[in-house]
């Protein structure tokens, strides 16, 4: 688990050592020379730019299109380069200079910003590196299931979803309620509920938060006073376009009420449920919650969609994967990844080791990103290795 | 004083069992419907555990209904979904059932290709549901849409519904009384230009089937939507006719299709297919609907 290194030496205080900051650094020795490479590169395509009197039509835009493809990189590049020269300055200013208080007050605070400023580059050149997944851009569906624990986890799957859609509101996706099973009795704990979330960037924000989530408390059910543990499980899944995923009429069963007569006005049915099997794959989707039976066919078919795109993407994936023979990300659905203590008012996710004593603002999804961007840093570093190591 | 919604709902599942087949997933079903109808029509706040004394009253009126007096659903809600729009049902007349929407949205998908006015005629309406949808789901203008019943009940409802709805329509639907059995040229206010296309969900139950029906049926909707002499096709026939006799129809042949009838099974097709042949519409299709049942006629 290298990057976990990377992140706890990233957060590491100051200490006036250069070489002792340098090994901090997200961008290795490999991937500096990769940058250097890349921004050379940009250099030469600037360069043909500016005599494109000789070269052909298609030529000058080819040259253009990989110019601006490298353009961002090119830039976070210098600034690396900047804010590394503005280091080793600061270290030349400190080691030539008597251990004046006021001197090292001074640079101190200038580290700190020069070192915050670094981090944010690094970062953002990770993002850049990173092979991009289109299905990042686009909206998702989110499933939640109560697991191990009752009634207690009925209750934690609410607020979880809760949780989902005050982090959703925040950022102006719309939430969509496909299914809901409640809780006989009460309304207030789901057995499951699959929701569609439409806007920008949903799968890419939400994707890590596939897999168990674990709760312990006590709960307000339980008379003495002992702490249980509950799961719930999660799945994200990316929300093809109709190009994306094309289904055949032809491969689809729709199962609908059917009277034992005659249907049509000798019955007046109630019972609006639609399950869609796609026969190929043997996927099921049931929906039966809205009073019309179209729009019941409708969202079985959006989920649907969804679970056959899932299944498409798994399987390139696991193709990429034998071919490198090692795991990149997290892909698992049974691995347990976050712990909800609420005792201590904690949350752990253990794919990272990463604790955080705010679990009260995290339940809000006011400090979801908290969680959501070391884990997006973590593995965009993690398939930013295994690239540099074929 | 307030009641607990958990003990609440818990008895009243139970005693709709027996109007869901027994199945529990589907008496909560219902039992939601009707307990989100409470509190959205409530004067009231409620909460998620509790009902002030009047709602829980109100909605255990609802579930009385609905189990002992066969009271359907779609009445004690006052409202069914259909092609996006929610339609208000009012006993005696025909709730729109899942099988003509499904029919309808067929239809909507042929029009759709074909752009181009149209003047559409729906014979016997009822609560107006299959006009009021193609008039809401054709774009903009394009059709000019008359709907037609016999039933001064039903010509209220259709009205109402029109007057409603009449924000999310994008054309004109026109609601107008006529005893169609009765009228040999389906003539409107002299107006005597020929339609491009005549949908209808008339009634179709035999006379021995109707003996058969199950009393939310038999006991709430009216039996003239309902039943029809000759096998249950006695108004296909009649339809088929004037088509034949006069020209109510437009002759310019299409790609779409231009009349499109309800049926009640596999046994009216034969008798229906002739009649409409006989009658010029050559071009004669059955449609199926989800359940797999003979469910349409449609003809070019």
């Amino acid at each position: 688990m290298i990057t976990v290194q990377v992140h706890s030496r990233l957060s590491q205080s100051y200490s006036p050592n250069r070489t002792g900051f340098a090994e901090t650094s997200l961008v290795t020795p490999k991937l500096e020379s990769k940058l250097k490479t890349l921004a050379e590169r940009h250099e030469s395509l600037i360069a043909k730019l500016n005599h494109t009197e000789s070269m052909e039509a298609s030529a000058i835009a080819s040259v253009s299109k990989e110019a601006a493809e490298l353009s961002q990189l090119t830039t976070l590049y210098g600034e690396w380069n900047r804010a590394n020269t503005d280091l080793d300055e600061l270290f030349n200013l400190l080691s030539s200079s008597s251990n004046d208080e006021d001197m090292l007050e001074m640079a101190r605070e200038e580290h700190q910003g020069l070192s915050e400023t670094l981090q944010r580059i690094e970062m953002d050149i990770v993002t850049e590196l990173v092979p991009k997944d289109s299905a990042d851009e686009g909206s998702a569906i989110l499933e939640i299931r109560a697991g191990a624990g009752g009634d207690e986890a009925a209750l934690f799957a609410a607020e979880m979803t809760k949780m989902y859609e005050r982090f959703a509101q925040e950022r102006r996706w719309k939430w969509e309620l496909l299914s809901c099973s409640e809780l006989e009795g009460t309304a207030k704990g789901f057995k499951d509920v699959t929701v569609n979330i439409a806007g920008k960037s949903v799968f890419g924000q939400l994707k890590y938060e596939s897999g168990v989530h674990r709760v312990q408390r006590v709960p307000a059910t339980e008379s003495q006073g002992r702490i249980h543990t509950s799961t719930i499980t999660v799945a994200i899944l990316p929300q093809p376009t109709e190009v994306d995923v094309q289904i055949k009429d032809a491969d689809l069963r729709i199962d609908v009420y059917r009277s034992s007569g005659a249907g049509g006005q000798h019955v007046n049915t109630t019972d609006s449920a639609v399950r869609i099997t796609h026969i190929p794959t043997g996927m099921t989707v049931a929906m039966q919650d809205e009073r019309s039976q179209h729009k019941n066919k409708l969202k079985a078919m959006k989920v649907l969609r969804a679970k056959i795109y899932e299944q498409e993407r798994l399987k390139t994936d696991l193709a990429r994967r034998d071919s490198r023979n090692k795991q990149i990300g997290s892909g698992d659905r049974s691995e347990k990844i976050r712990t909800y203590n609420f005792p201590q008012n904690r949350v752990t996710d253990h794919r990272i080791n990463l604790t955080l004593y705010e679990l009260e603002l995290i339940m809000t999804g006011q400090n979801l990103p908290n969680i959501i961007d070391r884990l997006k840093l973590h593995y965009d570093t993690e398939a930013l290795l295994a690239i540099n190591d074929e | 004083m307030r009641i607990n919604l958990s003990h609440l709902t818990r008895r009243l599942t139970r005693q709709l069992l027996n109007v869901c087949d027994q199945d529990m997933r589907h008496a909560q079903r219902e039992l939601h419907w009707m307990l989100s109808h409470v509190k959205d029509t409530s004067k009231k706040p409620n909460t998620t555990e509790n009902l002030t004394f009047h709602d829980a009253q109100r909605l255990a009126d609802m579930v009385k209904d609905r189990v002992e007096h066969h009271k359907p659903l779609q009445y004690i809600l006052g409202s069914q979904p259909f092609c996006d729009l929610d339609i208000v049902t009012r006993p005696p007349t025909l709730i729109p059932r899942w099988e003509t929407e499904e029919w309808v949205y067929r239809l909507l998908e042929h029009l759709k290709q074909h752009d181009g006015k149209r003047r559409i005629l729906d014979l016997c309406t009822g609560s107006g549901c299959i006009a009021l949808a193609l008039a809401q789901h054709l774009p903009q203008g394009t059709a000019d849409i008359h709907a037609v019943d016999f039933s001064p009940s039903a010509l209220s409802l259709a009205r109402l519904n029109a007057e409603l709805l009449s924000s999310q329509l994008t054309n004109v639907v026109n609601i107008e009384k006529m005893d169609v059995l009765n009228t040999n040229d389906f003539k409107l206010g002299g107006d005597a230009a020929p339609f491009d296309l005549i949908v209808s969900n008339p009634p179709y139950v035999t006379h021995a089937e109707y003996a058969e029906l199950t009393p939310d049926v038999k006991e709430w909707e009216d039996r003239a939507a309902l039943v029809a002499d000759d096998d249950g096709v006695a108004f296909h026939l009649h339809i088929a006719n004037v088509i034949g006799k006069q020209n109510v129809l437009s002759n310019t042949p299409t790609h779409w299709p231009r009349l499109v009838m309800e049926i009640g099974g596999t046994h009216q097709v034969s008798k229906i297919t002739k009649a409409l042949q006989v009658n010029g519409l050559s071009r004669v299709e059955v449609w199926k609907d989800l359940a797999g049942k003979d469910r349409a006629i449609a003809a070019g």
